[in-house]
């Protein structure tokens, strides 16, 4: 029988900051606890959309049935690191950063299961802006009128730079996305040109003109 | 559970895309090792089957080589089988019942060690950020930091020059041969009809040699700087722009750009895909007259989008910020030169790196 894994963070909530500690509770229900060969809990990012997958892992433990010290696996777990400054979470147009916290589970014979936790780190909006500020900028437009507050984007937003002020609402990536997005100055929001859904002809590309639906 | 978003259907016909698994992980790691199995007994038998006739003196005809050229071919070919197909075998059993997870770790904690630490260059404390080492080793004249281009234009010089002389010398060569036939009255159909386009191919390649000289020399050396490093989205900085050179410019142009990067492979082939995300302009000019000695200076700032992503950079993926500088010569190709600047994370503002040098002579400059 699989087992089954339950992973919990010890703050329910999904948007973390960096420099914070992210803690995670983790626990294995197996039907013969003896047929787990071991568990690795990670917490990492991974890269999605069109390049080739990195991954890096920032915290890993891995706990082995035979470890004299802690041989049982269904013993409920603890996961906890401090976040670092990069990179942080990122949903971009063709190149996505994604955070999650990640239990595998080796059991059988050469047999395994995974399980992912996704949260943010940090708070940056998708990089698609909303239809009425698609103009550009004049040419001779001093980004200089920026106001003063945007210099430090810790006092644009005093919210987002108190890691314990993120309410369990932040939670969610999209309001999270669009509270960050209107404490931007209005010279930003005018001055950051859009970016256009990804289409055959807006995405460049080196190489031979092969279509999409080959590789995907 | 996340689960990928592509397909696992298995498709005999296109080229596979990255190195995604579509079938099982345990077959396909099985299937590795058995076709690095091969190769290594393969190798191994066909050297010991070398070595045995050599030494046992075998009659035929077929193996007896001496110890000339041949043989050491043939040693080095089974050697190379040997090699490959072991270090291949081992390297697949080695990542049988190893997450990508577990390996990630240890090459993270590889690169935590002291020696190798020092080797690469990549901000410790935002990791995954690119190396400031380029844009901090070279002070500007008026702002703080000389931006390194992003590529050398003598590299594409160079690379036509290269082509150039190879194919000239071989059409060249090809001519003579079809002329001197023909005055013998000689005249080979194939000779002739091959001499036309490579004719015409070193014909384009000289002329693309002599464009981009032109290119190279009327538009002269672009330099750009900043008066900040350590940038965050939010922040403003100045930037001074120098364009010397001796041609006439319908247009020219100053921008703030952020691009994704994705690279992929396809098949053999290796793929770069790119996407705009931000793109400010921060000038633009008309009508630009670049005289011998009076470069075009700009002045200007630029301030990075309060919602902006930092600068990123892993294997196979990045996020670049750079200034760009486009510039259409009158009757001309269009040209657009590229400076990476690094945007780190939002956050506390962030202290310039020691080595910032300082600025020497300030001067005024028309904006």
């Amino acid at each position: 029988m699989t087992p089954s894994i339950r992973v919990a963070f010890i703050e329910p909530r999904t948007l973390y900051w960096p420099g914070e500690t992210l803690a995670c509770r983790y626990q294995i229900d197996a039907a013969n606890a003896g047929e787990l060969q071991a568990v690795e809990a990670s917490i990492m990012w991974q890269t999605e959309g069109k390049g080739e997958e990195d991954l890096a892992v920032h915290a890993f433990q891995r706990r082995v049935a035979n470890d004299a010290t802690d041989g049982d696996l269904t013993r409920p777990a603890l996961i906890e690191t401090v976040l670092p400054n990069s990179p942080l979470s990122y949903s971009g147009m063709i190149l996505k950063i994604r955070w999650r916290v990640r239990i595998r589970v080796f059991y059988g014979k050469g047999r395994e299961v995974t399980e992912d936790l996704p949260f943010k780190l940090g708070d940056v909006p998708d990089p698609i802006a909303p239809e009425s500020s698609s103009s550009t900028t004049p040419a001779n437009s001093s980004p200089a009128t920026a106001s003063p507050g945007a210099a430090n984007p810790g006092a644009a937003s005093p919210g987002a730079a108190s890691p314990g002020a993120a309410s369990p609402g932040a939670a969610s990536p999209s309001a999270a996305s669009s509270s960050a997005a209107s404490s931007g100055t209005a010279a930003n929001a005018a001055a950051m040109a859009i970016a256009p859904k990804p289409t055959r002809s807006n995405v460049r590309r080196e190489g031979s003109s092969a279509t999409d639906e080959a590789a995907e | 559970m996340v689960r990928s978003k592509f397909r696992r259907r298995y498709r005999w016909w296109p080229k596979k895309r990255g190195s995604r698994r579509t079938g099982s992980r345990l077959l396909g790691s099985l299937g590795e090792a058995l076709f690095f199995g091969l190769l290594f007994l393969l190798g191994a038998l066909a050297l010991g089957t070398l070595f045995a006739a050599q030494i046992s003196g075998s009659t035929s005809d077929m193996m007896r080589l001496g110890y000339g050229f041949g043989f050491w071919l043939l040693v080095l070919v089974s050697s190379s089988f040997l090699i490959l197909g072991g270090g291949g075998f081992v390297f697949a059993a080695l990542r049988v019942g190893t997450s990508r997870e577990r390996r990630s770790a240890l090459a993270i904690k590889a690169v935590n060690l002291d020696l190798i630490s020092e080797a690469i260059v990549q901000p410790r404390d935002y990791p995954f950020l690119p190396s400031d080492h380029d844009l901090v080793n070279s002070p500007g004249i008026k702002l703080s930091y000389r931006l390194p281009t992003h590529e050398s234009p003598g590299w594409r010089l160079a690379a036509a020059a290269a082509f150039c002389l190879l194919w000239t010398g071989i059409s060249v060569a090809v001519l003579v041969i079809a002329v001197n036939k023909a005055v013998a009255g000689k005249i080979d159909g194939v000779l002739s009809s091959v001499v036309v386009p490579f004719c015409g191919v070193a014909i384009w390649s000289i002329w693309f040699l002599f464009r981009q000289m032109s290119s190279l020399t009327l538009l002269g050396p672009t330099i750009v700087e900043i008066a900040r490093h350590r940038l965050q989205p939010g922040q403003a900085c100045e930037v001074y722009l120098s364009q010397s050179g001796h041609i006439q410019l319908r247009k020219f142009a100053l921008r703030l750009v952020c691009e994704e990067e994705a690279t992929y492979q396809q098949g053999t082939d290796i793929r770069v895909e790119r996407f705009r995300v931000v793109d400010v302009p921060l000038r633009e000019e008309s009508r630009v007259a670049l005289e011998p000695g009076q470069p075009f200076e700009i002045k200007t700032s630029c301030s990075i989008p309060v919602t902006a992503m930092h600068s990123f950079q892993s294997t196979h993926n990045r996020v670049l910020w750079s200034l760009r500088v486009q510039a259409c010569p009158e009757g001309g190709k269009p040209f657009e030169r590229s400076f990476p600047i690094i945007v780190y994370p939002a956050g506390p503002a962030l202290e310039p790196p020691a080595s910032n040098a300082p600025v020497a002579r300030p001067r005024a400059v028309a904006s």
